[in-house]
């Protein structure tokens, strides 16, 4: 997923941009898709962490 | 009147008040002169309550006159993040957009948990855009400065609630913690904080950012300070559902207790690299001054780091959805573009760093078995100047704004309590913090630790010397 050009990852931003009705624009379109490469980091470095099918999510979380 | 009450500390202050030594009026008085003089530069408030505080000073003057016993923290100066609502205020979160709320008519339950035990509250305190920030500084109204040099970052996201404490402008204050926003000020500006463990105090009536990993807790000058207003903040709410029902379990009685039986490692792998000498310096500083040679390892500590990011900015996202459709022109531009990021983030991915936090949560929780209090960097680096873009740490060229809060994002995504204490080094103007770190509910093994640190002159939290 790192691996998105950026041409394609100025289609996405764009894209998502008017699915979700977002403001993209010349302004922070640069900008949005920056901070998005750095979330496809993160999510490919989580995403390759092995996991069990069984694995509980803790989305309401109780320490 | 044998102290300054500006200088002293909040247990010292609560002690002459109830003994009439000296008057809450005259406490409250010498914070409001310190706040005229200094805060128009410093920046650490945006709503300074004169008459309220004034008139609760009075009340308690009269309390005592009257023969009647008064609270543990009597006459102690405290002020809030401006999230946690205040009465006849609007909860502005940092925000623009915000300040057109309608005022509040009630004060959040932390605050009135503090003012049962007569404490003063002295205002509202400047906070970065919507929590999102390690830095301190706001588009909006301006940056809390560093008391120790105005020209450093004071930290955020509670910047105003590390400057107000370490330039004297008030004895304690409240700020919030997602990712590391209590622990990064306490180490910019040199002070004791204290985040609780998650679920431990109530979040009723304060101004979310991410709901599964907001904290709340205060900033001090003392871990007394610290034990002494986290006990009075105890206490069942009903309008926060994820606080955990467990009984209080006060600490402050505890304190004194010493270093027996605690068995005390520095975390080694990822809290040991990437940070500068400092970071690593301060962490020795401590680990000497507690007599530890032993270290400890958390392992995937940097996968941590990287989901707690992803479930911020997916979860910060969702909060912010419909206002940024429609009010993005009034976001800090550095706050909204990472939320509109975050709203095109996959929903895989953050089921997967959920996952994968309960799988490391089980895995930190065995390290528990052999230590009860780990010790790690709260910040890589001491406070950088007010507008630093970039920073460079072990050789890397990275972002201030995304990067202060490496080494707290592992722990509070797990919701450990930690405080955070401050370490000073000869010849150097800016302090740099330590993170005590135990399992969740030990808050009394954290600040037992952080006393001995006091007793033993290891760790202190002057006021700031101001012009």
């Amino acid at each position: 997923m790192t691996d998105i050009s950026d041409e394609d990852l100025k289609v996405l931003v764009e894209t998502m941009g008017k699915a979700l009705g977002l403001p993209i624009g010349d302004d922070n379109a640069s900008i949005v898709e920056a901070h998005l490469r750095v979330a496809f980091k993160m999510a490919d470095f989580v995403g390759t962490f092995p996991l069990s099918d069984e694995s509980e999510s803790a989305t309401v979380f109780s320490a | 009147m044998s102290f300054d009450p500006v200088l002293a500390e909040a247990h010292e202050v609560a002690a002459a008040v109830r003994s009439g030594a000296l008057s809450a009026r005259a406490v409250v008085e010498a914070h409001l002169a310190r706040i005229a003089k200094h805060d128009a530069k410093l920046g650490a408030y945006t709503a300074v309550l004169k008459d309220r505080a004034l008139v609760q000073a009075d009340g308690i003057d009269a309390k005592r006159a009257r023969g009647d016993a008064l609270g543990e923290l009597a006459g102690v100066t405290f002020a809030v993040k401006n999230l946690f609502d205040v009465a006849g205020l609007p909860t502005l979160a940092g925000s623009k957009i915000n300040a057109e709320h309608v005022p509040k008519t009630t004060d959040a339950f932390l605050v009135r948990q503090l003012i049962a035990q007569d404490a003063i509250l002295l205002g509202a305190l400047n906070m970065g855009e919507y929590a999102y920030d390690f830095t301190g500084e706001n588009q909006h109204y301006g940056p809390s400065r560093n008391p120790h040099d105005p020209d450093h970052m004071s930290g955020g996201s509670s910047g105003g609630s590390g400057t107000s404490v370490a330039a004297g402008m008030a004895h304690l204050s409240l700020g919030s913690d997602t990712n590391g926003s209590i622990r990064v000020p306490s180490s910019f500006c040199g002070l004791f904080g204290l985040k609780p463990t998650y679920g431990r105090l109530s979040r009723g009536g304060s101004y979310p950012f991410v709901a599964s990993f907001d904290h709340l807790g205060p900033l001090a000058r003392s871990p007394m300070d610290l034990a002494l207003s986290y006990d009075a903040m105890q206490g069942a709410d009903p309008h926060d559902p994820m606080q955990a029902k467990r009984p209080a379990s006060p600490v402050s009685v505890l304190l004194h207790g010493g270093l027996a039986g605690l068995r005390i490692a520095s975390l080694q792998g990822y809290f040991a690299t990437g940070a500068t000498a400092d970071a690593y310096a301060a962490v020795a500083h401590v680990a000497e001054a507690l007599g530890t040679d032993r270290k400890a390892e958390i392992l995937e500590a940097a996968r941590a780091r990287a989901a707690a990011y992803l479930i911020t900015m997916t979860e910060g996202a969702s909060l912010h959805l419909d206002q940024l459709r429609t009010r993005a022109g009034d976001y800090d531009l550095d706050v909204r573009d990472r939320l509109i990021a975050g709203a095109m983030v996959p929903g895989i991915w953050v089921d997967r760093a959920q996952k994968f936090r309960r799988w490391y949560r089980d895995e930190v929780m065995k390290l528990f078995q052999d230590v009860d209090v780990l010790l790690a960097p709260s910040t890589p680096l001491r406070a950088p100047r007010i507008g630093q873009k970039m920073m460079t740490l072990d050789g890397v060229d990275m972002p201030v704004r995304a990067n202060i809060g490496i080494f707290t994002q592992p722990i509070s995504f797990i919701g450990l309590p930690v405080v955070s204490v401050p370490v000073w080094t000869k010849g150097e103007r800016l302090p740099i913090g330590v993170q005590v770190i135990t399992a969740p509910w030990r808050e009394d093994h954290a600040l037992r630790v952080a006393q001995a640190l006091a007793t033993s002159g290891a760790c202190r939290a002057p006021v700031a010397a101001l012009d």
